[in-house]
């Protein structure tokens, strides 16, 4: 029997300690003895959350079968737990082996959002390592982060040995074999494999970079230390999706996890070319995942688990080209076999509304417009194609299948945003519920239509269009969110809207850390040093903190988000080549400021430069 | 509807798991053993799947019981859609009003036998459960939710040991007239009298004999659980209303304040699960069931 790493009285006294015993259905666990490399797979929140990360179960996937390594997976401890192993020196483990992190040769770590950095610090601690990468010893694993936020590498650069950039399935073995072979030979050191490690495209290892700064505080260069050093790194990209390892046995979460569910991955990428949205840039180009793989996949994971619900995943799934066959083939396969279909949220059409009447409880189920902007003018500049008759249309159509509840997102903040586009959400809103209650008969309905205001503000992320556009402070959000709600309230159908705003602290500390560089990485140190964890919740968030971070540290925030920066600044992420050419982000900045829309990738290429990399969607290859 | 009954042990990494995460295991695993578990009827169909007794967080166990009912070979299942919709999933997820809510079919002749139930279920386990028995229960046979009358434990002490002796102990309780016990509820506080709901307690010593007799009971070094270290063993009440938890127990019986520190100080293994009465006798819900 394995012995687990908490002694039985932390078992008993910490909430849910299923999280930590391991042991889940298709977990893998292996001879330590007959593996040459170790690694945590590391997601820095907590179980119920890593575990529905899909990224981790394919890469979990792709190192365990390596008969060489064996990968293991690391959540972060709640709050609860991580203060008691701190108090008792209990130090990070892996869930399969139970043993200590501090013993692999490499820590993964996935950054799926910014407000996770916190945790990426505890975990570091909790490991045992110094959180400075510089600080670290021979003995001790190496640091590797991967996920979105890489895009975004310097704020924490400071702390990690080396990034991943771009999708894990292309170069991870040959970063292992490396490693093994240095092991091998005897020529292995920290520094010795870093500076080997860099050469292998998509790898970053910020402490081969000497940055300087102008006396205004922007970047004046950002060159590498030694000419072999590449000044450019280039994201890598999976060009044949049906030959990328995907997981036929998803670990099984033992405590419920967010998604409860099988989920297939049909795309990687969008067609759409959202000017906020970093995903639908970065993500480039847009994949399928063909019908016969997708299905395989499908039937294997449902075999495998036990689930009872599947779900499908990309950015934009109403995309997927296959999408009536696989909904066809899933109806057929499920309804046989008391499994549930959760369909991701799709465009509102006559083929969706069909579909979700087919899969779902009308009455529980509400409908979902990503509107992101309440004015047309403004949904042209955002470059978000729907349009108010959209929206109209879908809402009609689904008032008449039976549906009365409709959600509706938007963001605050987008760049020329005036008054005029904030009280058009509250008009729309209102529309909409007008709408309801000319659609259906009064015989028909079962009471009002609840129509669920949601905003948040946003946040300009690297590689986007937006990425020169600033944020405003959270008094200024929260006049801005004032006004969708004073619009809202005098409206004739108030009593059918809700409205929810999210909180401006957060949203403007993740711009800082998006848009930061290695000068904020202190603040992050300080932050995590004097109490922050678990940032991305709302219970353990305080804003206070990060503002005495800030402060103590000497990092002028307005320098980061409180301004718009001309097109001839050094961004600090403009080392990493993605695909999306520069010329193309600025030509859709002009065309936002001009309210041009762009085309899809599908209706035409539009340049972005991602054609070279020869896959999926782009032209000619 | 054919009920298929199963026996299993909880011992290991999975003493950890709360009971939730353990239905959700089970409907998982009853799936993958390619089971035929039959469901209810309504727009959202749950499993007909219902546990005898939860068992605390920690504790290991020999004697756990759920119930499924099979779907009838030939056909899908099909019973009544449910009057009454649950509200929440939580509620929908533990299936408790599931036999009840399925309509009454008779008894058509299984797909295969009990062993091999339990064997296909065994084999898409995880460490830390086994599926121990499999029987179908007869026709009109109680659902082992409304059978419990009773649970056997052993219970031992991890860290502190009380200044009572074993043979003090359990002379306090065979002689006592009563034992009166304040129990909280959730309704407000209720007194007992334990020497009624108590049908036997009495001490022994650990011996590699008593372990191999319950291979589910781990003999942990950091506990005193080594050879001649003592043991006790009760059957108490398990009745919805009247159930007795054996920590509390333990306290009023050597005046240790056990709860102090969450009971963390006591070991509790259950043995089994039993139907009957203090007059008629107790049968193991196992007694019951036909193994063909």
């Amino acid at each position: 029997m394995r012995k687990l790493a908490l002694p039985d009285d932390v078992l008993l006294k910490v909430d849910k300690a299923a999280r930590y015993i391991g042991n889940e259905v298709n977990s893998i666990v292996k001879n330590p003895a007959k593996v040459d490399v170790r690694i945590a797979m590391c997601f820095p929140d907590v179980y119920e959350i890593g575990m529905s990360h899909l990224g981790i179960q394919i890469l979990y996937e792709m190192f365990n079968s390596r008969p060489d390594v064996w990968c293991e997976r690391v959540y972060s401890p709640w709050p609860d737990l991580h203060k008691v192993m701190k108090e008792q020196g209990i130090g990070l483990f892996g869930l399969e082996s139970q043993e200590p992190v501090r013993k692999f040769d490499f820590m993964g770590i996935t950054l799926q959002y910014e407000m996770c950095y916190t945790n990426m610090l505890g975990l570091i601690d909790l490991a045992g390592l110094p959180l400075y990468a510089k600080e670290r010893t021979d003995d001790m694993p190496l640091v590797v982060v991967g996920g979105p936020c890489t895009y975004s590498p310097e704020p924490i650069a400071p702390f990690i040995d080396f990034f991943y950039i771009g999708d894990g399935e292309t170069v991870y073995d040959r970063v292992i074999d490396l490693y093994k072979e240095m092991k091998a030979l005897g020529t292995y050191s920290r520094k010795a494999f870093l500076r080997e490690v860099c050469h292998i495209p998509g790898i970053y290892v910020p402490s081969l970079y000497e940055v300087t700064y102008n006396s205004d505080k922007t970047i004046c260069s950002f060159e590498p230390i030694f000419d072999d050093v590449p000044a450019k790194i280039r994201r890598q990209v999976v060009t044949d999706l049906d030959r990328a390892p995907y997981p036929e046995k998803p670990v099984v979460p033992h405590v419920r996890a967010i998604q409860d569910r099988s989920v297939i991955e049909v795309m990687r990428g969008c067609i759409r070319g959202c000017r906020f949205c970093q995903a639908g840039m970065t993500y480039r180009p847009n994949r399928e995942r063909s019908l016969e793989t997708v299905e395989k996949y499908a039937l294997a994971q449902l075999k495998a688990t036990g689930y009872e619900e599947i779900s499908l995943s990309s950015l934009s799934t109403s995309d997927y080209s296959r999408l009536p066959e696989l909904i066809d083939f899933l109806i057929d396969h499920c309804g046989k076999n008391h499994v549930n279909i959760s369909l991701p949220s799709l465009r509102i059409d006559a083929f969706s509304l069909d579909v979700m009447s087919k899969v779902q409880d009308i009455r529980k189920s509400s409908l979902t417009f990503a509107a992101e902007a309440g004015s047309q003018r403004l949904r042209d500049v955002i470059n978000k194609g729907i349009t108010k008759e959209d929206i109209l249309a879908g809402s009609e159509a689904a008032f008449e299948g039976g549906w009365n509840r409709v959600k509706l997102y938007f963001m605050l903040g987008l760049p020329t945003e005036t008054e005029e586009d904030r009280r058009a959400i509250g008009e729309l809103a209102d529309g909409i519920a007008a709408l309801y209650y000319d659609t259906v008969p009064k015989e028909k309905r079962t009471g009002r239509v609840n129509i669920n205001v949601s905003t948040s503000f946003f946040v300009p992320k690297p590689f986007t269009p937006f990425q020169w556009y600033r944020m405003f402070s959270p008094s200024e959000y929260l006049t801005r969110a004032k006004c969708v709600n004073d619009t809202i309230k005098s409206s004739l159908n108030h009593k059918s809207i809700t409205y929810n705003w999210h909180d401006g602290d957060i949203s403007v500390l993740e711009g800082i850390f998006a848009l930061g560089d290695r000068r904020v990485a202190p603040a992050i140190k300080y932050a995590y040093e004097h109490g922050a964890l678990f940032d991305a919740w709302n219970d353990f968030f305080q804003p206070e903190r990060w503002t005495e971070a800030f402060a103590a540290t000497g990092v002028d925030t307005d320098f980061y988000v409180g301004r718009i920066k001309p097109f001839s600044e050094i961004l600090p992420w403009d080392f990493i080549d993605c695909g999306i050419s520069r010329k193309f982000l600025e030509g859709e900045w002009e065309r936002a400021m001009s309210a041009s829309v762009t085309r899809n990738c599908r209706e035409g290429c539009s340049g972005c430069g991602c054609a070279s990399y020869s896959a999926g969607i782009c032209p000619g290859h | 509807m054919t009920t298929l009954r199963f026996r299993f042990a909880k011992y290991g990494a999975m003493r950890y798991l709360g009971h939730l995460d353990l239905l959700r295991y089970f409907q998982k695993a009853v799936r993958r053993a390619d089971i035929p578990v039959a469901y209810s009827g309504g727009f959202s169909p749950h499993q007909i799947m219902s546990f005898a007794m939860p068992l605390s967080v920690g504790l290991t166990s020999e004697g756990e019981y759920f119930d499924i009912g099979l779907e009838e070979p030939g056909g899908p299942s099909t019973s009544a859609p449910d009057e009454t919709p649950s509200l929440s999933g939580q509620a929908e997820e533990t299936g408790n009003s599931s036999l009840s809510g399925a309509s009454p079919v008779t008894s058509a002749a299984p797909l295969l036998t009990a062993e091999e139930y339990r064997a296909a279920l065994q084999e898409a386990m995880v460490d830390g459960i086994d599926i121990l028995s499999a029987g179908f229960l007869p026709e009109g046979g109680k659902k082992a939710m409304a059978e419990v009358a009773a649970a056997g434990y052993i219970i031992y002490y991890k860290g502190l040991l009380p200044d009572k002796s074993p043979e003090e102990i359990s002379s306090f309780f065979q002689t006592a007239e009563k034992i009166p016990v304040t129990k909280k509820t959730k309704r407000g506080e209720r007194e007992l009298d334990l020497k009624q709901l108590v049908y036997r307690f009495e001490s022994g010593t650990f011996s590699e004999a008593f372990f191999a007799e319950h291979p589910f009971l781990e003999q942990n070094p950091d506990f005193h659980m080594a050879p001649g270290e003592p043991y006790f063993y009760t059957l108490v009440n398990a009745s919805s209303g009247d159930n007795v938890r054996p920590e509390f127990l333990m306290q009023a019986l050597t005046g240790v304040d056990f709860e102090a520190d969450g009971f963390l100080n006591l070991g509790v293994h259950r043995t089994d699960l039993y139907s009957g009465s203090k007059e008629e006798g107790f049968q193991s819900l196992s007694n019951c069931l036909n193994y063909s």
